[in-house]
């Protein structure tokens, strides 16, 4: 009984000094999470000021892709903008813009301001810095900046699939000719060798929807490839490089070659590439070799199944075809095949032609033994 | 000695005070001011807590609504700089309110509803199970009025990853040509909150008035983001 009377309660003026540490633990709660939530909204926009920096340094390498704008150029200016229209405004006082990157002579006033610049670092725009300044959000109302800087190496230009060539006897190239690329290029190789790794490692890339470009299972081993020191053999070279078993459009094939001399050193071997139609009739393959009476339409007609078509690196007029080391290029043949069922593979390698009736072409059947006169082939479909 | 004494002294007052029951309660004026003062106390303490959960929750909604916004805004710029393929652009009328549509970068589809809320349980008015729904799909691109599938039934595409969170919607999904050669323009809206927590909640794409926030009672469930970009294709 002595304990409860003993218990006293508090005084007035203690739970007033309670209340006071409670609001001011309070009051010091609500500044945090008020605070927080400013510098959220000023996260927000700091996110899209370095969204218009990279939009500016989008602007500028779209400018440069188009040769509009000059990155080794002088700078006739410090400091610079780009538009949506993609006008260069000179003057960094005129550039503006809203949060959507519409550009303004004068700062916006409904919504936030952007200032952007760019300015080129080193005395040249391959290098430059994106200034973005603007008024932050909170009562403190000071400005945030916003740097981008971006070095342009070594031109800002798409990476673009090499234009497929054009074929100078009116071969076809078919719809999808539009989509050249090159299923394989092996045209910066040394110049007197192909790389067999290039070969054996090719994985041809599916230009467009429906084809199913695929090297051949099997068509290359360890043994055969390029390597050329193996006796005759007419599948060394081979590979079925480009097959469609949905959609076949067309293709184009090049090849470039060193012509051997005609000294029986290397038993006249003319590089060659053969080509095989799959499954349906291409229309516009040319022979380059027509002028030779080249008996390959034995074959070729009417070019179907696995019927050989050829281009071999003759000179295109047989009275030249004896040029010692003189690198030739065989035409681009283009050729089309609009059945949806077609394809071809190829052959490469070196031919030794029949000589028996002149300058006449021979078949091929005899492939030599050198690989020194391959300088590039290239194969577009 | 000395000590002893005045401790004696200092309690003795205290033991004569308990010792004879010479304690006095409160008056009901005391009861009366200590009860007001209380109950402003707890109604300030009260408002302060509510006050600074609503100011943590919109916090939270500002920062997750953003961060799906940027998301969005980088996946659909990497994908027109790195995939090489044919960008479909993504500005549909206002014929398509309503639909799921679908737009392809290369091989990536984009499949979206505008407008409407993501929800986890059954969608109601305005709602939908999905939102955005990204797929890498080798096959040909789906077109965008035979696609077949509704994304307010949650009938994503296999393997198709949804990228907004429940109750946000897609308010702008807009990927178009520039005026400027090889450039596309990204703007992307995403907006959190029910329809009773939003302006124009269901508009889109710019049609019509601007997808807000109310603001006052529902103020912390409500956020929007917005980010303009602009990206030139790398490969193509």
């Amino acid at each position: 009984m002595k304990k409860e009377l003993n218990h006293r309660g508090d005084t007035l003026v203690e739970v007033l000094i309670a209340t006071v540490i409670i609001g001011f633990v309070l009051i010091g709660g609500y500044v945090a999470v008020n605070h927080n939530e400013t510098v959220e909204l000023q996260s927000q926009e700091r996110s899209v000021a370095l969204q218009l920096n990279q939009t500016q340094v989008e602007r500028l390498r779209a400018l440069v892709s188009n040769g509009t704008f000059s990155l080794t150029s002088t700078p006739t200016t410090t400091q610079l903008c780009v538009n949506e229209n993609g006008n260069v405004i000179e003057e960094a006082d005129k550039c503006y813009f809203d949060s959507k990157g519409n550009w303004s002579s004068e700062p916006i006033t409904s919504g936030i301001s952007y200032q952007i610049t760019l300015s080129a670092v080193n005395g040249t725009w391959n290098q430059v810095k994106v200034n973005n300044n603007w008024l932050e959000t909170g009562s403190s109302g000071g400005q945030s900046t916003a740097i981008l800087a971006y070095h342009f190496y070594p031109t800002p230009q798409a990476v673009s699939a090499p234009t497929g060539p054009t074929d100078p006897n009116g071969g076809v190239c078919g719809a999808y000719y539009t989509h050249l690329q090159p299923q394989f290029s092996d045209e910066f190789f040394t110049d007197t060798k192909l790389d067999a790794s290039k070969w054996t490692s090719w994985n041809p890339i599916v230009p467009y929807d429906g084809v199913e470009g695929y090297y051949g299972t099997g068509s290359f081993s360890a043994t055969d490839g390029l390597d050329l020191t193996a006796t005759y053999n007419n599948g060394q070279f081979s590979g079925e490089a480009i097959r469609s078993n949905a959609l076949f459009g067309g293709g184009c094939v090049e090849v470039e070659a060193y012509i051997p001399p005609n000294d029986g050193s290397q038993d006249s071997c003319w590089p060659g590439l053969e080509i095989y139609p799959i499954g349906s009739t291409p229309t516009g393959m040319n022979d380059p070799t027509d002028d030779c009476s080249y008996p390959e339409g034995t074959n070729n007609a009417p070019y179907s199944g696995w019927n050989t078509y050829a281009i071999v690196l003759t000179p295109f007029e047989c009275t030249s075809f004896y040029v010692d080391d003189v690198l030739q290029s065989g035409f681009p043949d283009c050729f089309s095949d609009s059945s949806g069922s077609g394809g071809f593979a190829w052959y490469i390698g070196l031919e030794n032609p029949t000589m028996a009736d002149g300058f006449s072409c021979g078949p091929l059947t005899n492939f030599c033994t050198s690989d020194d006169y391959f300088h590039s082939i290239k194969v577009w479909e | 000695m000395i000590q002893l004494n005045l401790a004696y002294k200092r309690i003795k007052p205290i033991k004569k005070k308990i010792l004879t029951g010479t304690n006095e309660g409160f008056t009901i004026i005391e009861l009366m001011l200590a009860s007001v003062l209380f109950s402003i106390v707890l109604v300030i303490l009260t408002y302060g807590v509510v006050r600074i959960t609503d100011i943590y929750y919109r916090g939270v909604a500002i920062t997750t609504t953003q961060n799906v916004a940027r998301n969005i805004v980088t996946d659909v710029s990497q994908t027109i700089e790195f995939s090489g393929g044919q960008v479909g652009t993504a500005d549909l009328g206002a014929s398509y309110a309503g639909q799921t549509q679908a737009f392809c970068i290369g091989n990536r589809a984009y499949y979206y509803q505008l407008g409407y809320e993501m929800v986890g349980g059954t969608p109601g008015i305005d709602q939908g199970k999905d939102a955005l729904v990204v797929l890498d799909n080798d096959s040909a691109c789906p077109n965008p009025t035979t696609i077949g599938i509704d994304l307010k039934d949650g009938s994503i595409p296999s393997g198709g990853q949804e990228m907004l969170q429940p109750h946000m919607r897609l308010s702008k999904f807009m990927v178009t040509k520039s005026t400027i050669a090889n450039l596309y323009n990204i703007d992307i809206q995403v907006t959190y909150g029910s329809d009773d927590s939003l302006n124009n909640p269901t508009n889109y794409n710019g049609i019509g008035n601007a997808v807000t926030c109310i603001g006052g009672i529902n103020t912390q469930y409500c956020a929007t983001s917005e980010l303009n970009t602009s990206v030139a294709m790398r490969v193509e």
